[in-house]
């Protein structure tokens, strides 16, 4: 990792551990919602940080340039399970490492379901 | 005291127009309102709990303003306001609708008045309510009944002129107003793009459309007691196909956590079938409804991206709109996951 990330990481984690130790227990009950999705912000800003971007990964290996012309694709039936055997799997792969970021109690749950 | 100073449209301090126009409308000697207090606001429009005297005899009622910004595909109060007539006519159960108005003159915006209706709606306590929970499916079972009762209303229905009729697959108009919205949405999202693909190539034809709620769901009914007070929320009232209703409601993101209990996190989707069976002429073709789920998981993602585009070009500084339109992958994950389990 560069050296910029490095040092966001670094702010983004003693903020999140400030906030976590020193506000939240003492937030009014109906700040408390808002004072969760801080920290949830905090935390996928955590993660964005440390994964790589999926949407690079899928790119790459559905060989397509940007995610706006694959979108158009899928669209106008250029891409599809035809010309693209493993289509859903890839999709599947992106959404489950999108997830991995922005909610990993999501998938969490749902394996255990 | 509020801290709330967003301007309000009804003055506890002028009421005579609402009043002398309520006597009007209701054929009453004297309507006198006794109190009026706002319930919520902003860009939902105004919620204000009114008591009122109609020739003496205490009333209580839900006034609501339309909303300053409301979706694009949502009516405006007084096109809720015939919807939830309809409804009311055939029997569903649903707050009384007592007046509506599109006259600005009134009380500054249009409003639809409708009686009161006892309990709570918010989904996060209603799948952990215990009389809910330990009633063996009895609210799932009112739920599947009242929407029955709602889809009893066929075209063109009374007052209703103004929705139109689908002309085609009812699955297919939802795929073309959701490939719309996401027009709308900067990020693009193949996922989603595929699942529309998908629901497009599978759309179901729809013999005879029905007056669908359009957003029955847990969060959306009143409870008292155990009990079913009142469906809420009429704005996305449509002819389309009575499955969507039952899709909707039973969609794993409208279970409030509650995974096991499929009927909207209160119950087994056996009770809502049986309920809804029960009353409506038509039975529901139970083979259709993982079909309608994987529609309830891509609308909600679509609504989720809209929620969030207001946050990344709409300038509304607010974590709760970033954070909605992040939910798009869970739902495009859930309607992946649909789709594999019907055989892609």
């Amino acid at each position: 990792m560069d050296g910029p990330a490095q040092k966001a990481r670094v702010f983004l984690d003693i903020a999140r551990r400030t906030y976590s130790d020193e506000i939240a227990p003492g937030l009014a009950k109906e700040k408390r919602y808002v004072g969760a999705m801080v920290a949830s912000a905090l935390g996928v800003a955590r993660r964005r940080l440390e994964h790589a971007d999926p949407a690079a990964r899928l790119l790459e290996n559905l060989g397509a340039s940007d995610m706006k012309g694959l979108a158009k694709s899928i669209r106008s039936g250029n891409v599809s399970d035809e010309t693209h055997e493993r289509l859903a799997d890839e999709l599947m792969t992106y959404i489950e490492a999108e997830l991995a970021i922005t909610k990993p109690k999501f998938l969490e749950r749902r394996k255990k379901s | 005291m509020s801290h709330d100073t967003r301007p309000r449209t009804l003055d506890p301090n002028n009421l005579n127009p609402l009043q002398e126009w309520l006597a009007r409308e209701l054929g009453a000697t004297s309507v006198h309102i006794t109190d009026a207090k706002v319930l919520g606001g902003g860009a939902i429009g105004e919620n204000w709990l009114i008591e009122a005297g109609v020739d003496g005899e205490k009333r209580n009622w839900v006034l609501r303003t339309d909303a300053a910004s409301r979706m694009a595909m949502s009516h405006d109060r007084a096109n809720e306001y015939y919807c939830l007539k309809a409804a009311h006519e055939a029997g569903a159960k649903v707050p009384e609708p007592i007046a509506v108005s599109r006259d600005t003159s009134i009380i500054g915006a249009p409003f639809m008045i409708v009686g009161q209706v006892a309990g709570y709606a918010q989904g996060r306590n209603m799948v952990r309510d215990e009389k809910v929970m330990n009633d063996g499916g009895a609210l799932a079972g009112e739920l599947g009944r009242t929407l029955a009762r709602i889809h009893s209303v066929h075209p063109p229905g009374k007052d209703l002129g103004f929705l139109e009729l689908p002309g085609k697959s009812p699955a297919l108009v939802q795929v073309e107003q959701m490939r719309a919205n996401l027009d709308l949405v900067s990020e693009p999202r193949p996922a989603l793009e595929y699942v529309l693909c998908w629901l497009e190539r599978n759309a179901p034809d729809c013999a005879q459309p029905v007056l669908c709620h359009g957003d029955y769901r847990t969060g959306n009914y009143m409870v008292d007691g155990g009990t079913l007070t009142g469906i809420l929320d009429w704005e996305f009232c449509h002819w389309g196909d009575p499955h969507l209703d039952i899709g909707w409601f039973c969609a794993r993101c409208w279970r409030f956590g509650a995974d096991d209990r499929e009927a909207g996190g209160i119950g087994p989707r056996e009770a809502l079938y049986r309920g809804y069976n029960a009353e409506s002429q038509t039975p529901l073709d139970e083979g259709m409804v993982p079909y309608w789920e994987v529609l309830a998981a891509a609308r909600w993602a679509v609504v989720a991206l809209l929620q969030g585009e207001r946050f990344i070009t709409g300038g509304e500084p607010s974590i709760e709109l970033l954070l909605t339109g992040m939910m798009a992958p869970e739902m495009e994950h859930e309607a992946l996951q649909g789709i594999a389990a019907l055989g892609g």
